[in-house]
């Protein structure tokens, strides 16, 4: 049952990085057509700036959910690293809870504001794209934050060895 | 309030909670507990953090660096140093100051620098007859050096966040880099000396062009981004595009050493590190918000003023902070934490937050590296396989020399801004 449960998730996480992977690319590309555009036809293209921002408010929130399951966000985990494994393990569990909580708690007033934008057919200035579409990314991102804790949770309250382990910093973006 | 604003957020952090969390708690129960405003400011202000088109420089920028750092772009960086130095004393140690100051200007990732240059220097330095603490302490921290010469990352989070230009802090960095740089290499030289260590192969000016030839297109990454802001060609995100195209381009088509499934990965890896940062400038922003409303920043400049202490001994308690925080805190959501609280007080007391910008940059930068936790050790220790005891032993020296130079750059403003006039004169 966990296993299914994972293996769907993980096919869900793929399925996103790539979305997101391509995003990125189309962004770059279309800034790139953009800066070509003024300078070989004094043109640009309608909207760039704001597909390029909308695609990076989706890389940021979607990915977040991705990272949340790669359990790799930046932390301080000076003090953490140094604890014992029972009080890392409570710890953790406790984070867990608390993420579940808070992104949970943070999803209501996000997709009241993403129905209202939604029944308002509220759109932006430049590409007249409506504005759910980016507002949506942080509701999905925190709903499968949420959703991701939650599992967490349970793993972590049923097979307690799934704990991180000690000297496993997040890594990445330290600049 | 407190509570929310202060004990809260500074117990979570302390736990190891995700920096990301501790922002987002903090907000939360401050909105629901201790403040009559409608939850749909927590929405607004978290998706507001990040609509901002200056902020796409920071994935385009980690793209163009992951895609050069993927081929040998470093390493024809490096022998274009190494033929151009030729036989001076301290000849490899030189090639390596002067690789990761080239190479900084490509790539604004710390950690990326100090594995590249790790992976290409250390070989030939100790065949050089360098000491190996001593090689691990110069790669360690010169790493840092990539944050502080632009394009830089930090800068563009501080930017956003204290709401200043991102070319004005590049251009106020070049000159703070290239004085660190040319202190480490002027250590360099001395330990050589000292050390009876000589140069490698003497200059000529064949091998020279031969390098030269091989670079060419390596060098022109620095002169595409550079160039491109201070000539008022592109925007700096444009101008990271750019890079990321140019480093694309290069590595696949010219070089022939990336492949379209590479260049993917890069992406990929970039996704992950955008979504790492980008979900903290975020959450930020809205505990900015919240900051500003219940007017902490001004309580803050109001208490500081009342202690009626000179601007000297501010940004002295400043730099000490600064350096204390960045040994446990990467420089990002450092910046992020500190720069709503730090600016209101620093503008107060007439300092000009540009070279702000850059002390601040410059502390965490050294923290990147400072033992014991600084992440850059790490690195160099996966990449060099070296024990975690000779690194530490070895960067004490460069700590020293880093702590010389944020002196002279906290104190003597003129050498930020004197770039910021030359670069920027027409703006």
């Amino acid at each position: 049952m966990g296993k299914a449960v994972y293996g769907i998730v993980d096919w869900l996480m793929q399925a996103i990085t790539r979305l997101l992977t391509g995003l990125l690319v189309f962004a770059v590309l279309l800034t790139f057509a953009n800066v070509v555009a003024r300078y070989l036809f004094s043109t640009s293209i309608p909207a760039a700036d704001e597909i390029e921002i909308y695609a990076m408010i989706w890389m940021t929130f979607l990915g977040a959910a991705v990272v949340t399951r790669r359990d790799n966000h930046l932390r301080m985990d000076v003090l953490l690293t140094a604890l014992p494994w029972r009080a890392r393990y409570v710890l953790q569990l406790v984070e867990q809870v608390i993420l579940a909580g808070v992104t949970g708690f943070a999803v209501v007033p996000s997709a009241r504001y993403v129905a209202g934008t939604y029944a308002l057919g509220i759109r932006s200035d430049g590409g007249q794209i409506p504005i759910w579409i980016p507002h949506g990314a942080l509701l999905l991102g925190l709903g499968l934050i949420a959703l991701l804790a939650l599992l967490r949770v349970i793993a972590l309250a049923l097979h307690p060895e799934e704990a991180r382990p000690a000297g496993v910093p997040a890594q990445g973006a330290v600049a | 309030m407190s509570f929310a604003l202060g004990v809260l957020p500074a117990a979570l952090l302390l736990l190891g909670f995700p920096i990301f969390l501790v922002l987002l708690t903090a907000v939360s129960v401050a909105l629901t507990f201790f403040m009559n405003v409608p939850l749909a400011a927590l929405h607004q202000n978290v998706y507001g953090g990040i609509d901002a088109f200056p902020l796409l420089a920071v994935p385009f920028f980690i793209y163009a660096g992951e895609l050069m750092g993927r081929g040998s772009v470093a390493a024809r960086l490096g022998e274009v140093m190494q033929a151009g130095i030729g036989g001076a004393r301290g000849s490899l140690g030189l090639t390596t100051v002067g690789t990761a100051t080239i190479f900084g200007a490509i790539s604004g990732v710390s950690a990326a620098a100090v594995a590249t240059i790790g992976k290409l220097m250390l070989a030939p330095m100790r065949k050089g007859g360098y000491p190996d603490q001593f090689s691990a302490g110069l790669i360690t921290a010169v790493g840092a050096i990539d944050i502080i010469i632009p394009p830089s990352i930090p800068m563009i989070v501080y930017g956003a966040v204290a709401q200043e230009s991102v070319p004005r802090l590049y251009a106020a960095g070049v000159l703070p880099g290239l004085l660190i740089a040319g202190l480490l290499a002027c250590y360099v030289v001395w330990f050589a000396r000292r050390h009876g260590i000589g140069g490698s192969q003497p200059f000529e000016l064949p091998r020279f062009a031969r390098a030269l030839a091989r670079g060419f297109w390596a060098l022109g990454a620095p002169v595409i981004i550079l160039g491109g802001i201070y000539g008022g060609v592109f925007s700096p995100t444009e101008a990271a595009a750019v890079a990321c195209v140019y480093a694309a381009v290069v590595t696949r088509l010219i070089y022939r050493e990336l492949s379209l499934k590479d260049i993917l990965a890069a992406a990929q890896s970039t996704v992950f590190f955008t979504a790492q940062i980008l979900i903290i400038v975020a959450c930020a922003s809205a505990f900015a918000w919240l900051l500003t409303v219940n007017q902490v920043p001004s309580a803050i400049v109001a208490w500081i003023q009342s202690l009626q202490l000179s601007q000297i001994s501010v940004l002295v308690a400043i730099n000490v902070l600064l350096l204390a925080v960045g040994c446990v805190l990467d420089p990002l959501s450092a910046i992020l934490l500190l720069t709503p609280l730090l600016v209101p007080v620093i503008k107060a007391l007439g300092v000009d937050p540009i070279h702000f910008g850059i002390i601040m940059t410059v502390n965490l930068a050294i923290g990147l590296f400072h033992p014991p936790l600084g992440i850059n050790i790490f690195v160099a220790q996966t990449v060099l396989k070296l024990p975690v005891t000779t690194i530490y032993r070895g960067i004490i020296p460069f700590v020293a020399l880093y702590l010389v130079a944020l002196a002279l750059i906290t104190y003597v403003p003129e050498i930020s801004l004197w770039g910021v006039r030359l670069f920027l004169a027409k703006s």
